[in-house]
């Protein structure tokens, strides 16, 4: 018998699904001398098995003692892994397994967590959340809102706060001679302008025929 | 066009695993419950495409860890208390939980939470849930071999740290 079946074998052992001819196979292999060392962790109990039947309870702690060490070297498939929990999950457990039963009972408590709540989607919470949301969606527009309504009146504000000249404008002159010295300014001011702008249009106009002479 | 009660069925049959993972993640009952209720929204948003999806637990577990990340960094400091254990035990299926039990429970999870974060993911998608490596994998975006690495590095941190407390 190659290893390989006693693999096979053992894991459906494991899981009660074994028949009596395959149990036999078993306890031949771990009976005779060249037994794989990979496989020697599970002797004792067809050995014992076969010899007394009343020493249960150590061959038991010797199998889950190797399989807790395969456990925390992480080289335990998820049947040896299943074996634990159903080992340390009864009362029964060994005095020389005591220190880990806290760990695999811990294990399966914490899988038995369930949820309780029904499978469905809350309406009063998603309500809440909606009203949060739509509540955030008014507070932003308003903001948006009185944010442009702000920048507008700031720019009209602006705009208002002419500078004096323009503001000149619409200062009523107390008589007529003050209001043609006011227009007398203005005209002169406008004619200022005007004569600088022009003197500097032909200054360009100069500059622009030299460069065209020197290049021809 | 089906309706809600149809349509959750489909996750109740693990719908416990979710919310396990989901608390083991953000260590806050509240937050888990929260994390499911987005889920079930997220089902239904997209209950067409729901029914087309082949393996609908891996694709749920794969949402419930992407909420659960997006919980985590929302969070402006960690909810983690060692009150917060208490629930679990409330929570069991054995009603008669023995004092003792309950003491172990919270040594063991005070350790399963000073893991890293990966390892305590992967020590409890193996040990708690009987995920396969590949399944893990799968979950995780990491590779086999990192999950097995990973998940060692977690069990021998655990034998180390409990072989020190008197049960």
């Amino acid at each position: 018998m190659d290893t390989q079946y006693i693999e096979i074998l053992l894991e459906k052992f494991w899981n009660a699904e074994t028949t009596e001819q395959e149990e036999q196979h078993l306890k031949i292999y771990f009976q005779q001398p060249n037994i794989d060392p990979v496989l020697a962790y599970a002797k004792p109990f067809f050995v014992v098995m076969e010899e007394d039947q009343s020493c249960v309870p150590d061959f038991t702690e010797s199998i889950v003692s190797r399989l807790v060490e395969k456990y925390f070297a992480a080289e335990t498939n998820l049947e040896e892994e299943a074996i634990l929990k159903s080992y340390f999950g009864q009362e029964n457990v060994a005095p020389g397994l005591q220190a880990n039963s806290a760990i695999f009972r811990s294990l399966n408590m914490m899988g038995n967590v369930a949820y309780s709540k029904p499978l469905k989607i809350q309406k009063t919470d998603s309500k809440k959340v909606s009203i949060i949301h739509l509540n955030w969606f008014k507070v932003a527009a308003a903001a948006v809102f009185f944010g442009v309504g702000g920048y507008f009146v700031l720019q009209q504000s602006t705009q208002t706060e002419m500078p004096p000249i323009a503001k000149a404008r619409y200062i009523e002159p107390d008589n007529p001679e003050e209001a043609l010295e006011y227009t007398l300014k203005a005209l002169a001011m406008v004619s200022r302008k005007y004569k600088k702008g022009e003197a500097q249009l032909l200054e360009g106009m100069k500059t622009i025929n030299n460069a065209k002479g020197a290049g021809n | 066009m089906q309706n809600e009660t149809n349509l959750f069925k489909q996750i109740e049959v693990f719908k416990n695993k979710l919310f396990r993972y989901a608390l083991n993640m953000l260590k806050n009952e509240l937050d888990a419950e929260d994390v499911i209720q987005e889920l079930l929204v997220r089902i239904w948003q997209r209950k067409e495409q729901f029914d087309q999806i082949e393996n609908k637990e891996a694709w749920c577990m794969t949402v419930t860890r992407n909420l659960c990340i997006d919980k985590i960094r929302s969070r402006k400091q960690s909810s983690q208390d060692v009150s917060d254990y208490h629930f679990i035990a409330d929570h069991g299926a054995t009603p008669d939980i023995i004092t003792e039990d309950r003491e172990n429970l919270k040594i063991v999870m005070d350790v399963l939470n000073s893991l890293p974060e990966n390892q305590k993911e992967i020590i409890h998608l193996r040990d708690v849930e009987g995920y396969t490596y590949k399944e893990i994998a799968e979950l995780t975006g990491l590779s086999e071999d990192q999950v097995k690495v990973n998940l060692f590095r977690a069990r021998q941190r655990l034998k180390e740290k409990l072989k020190n407390f008197k049960y």
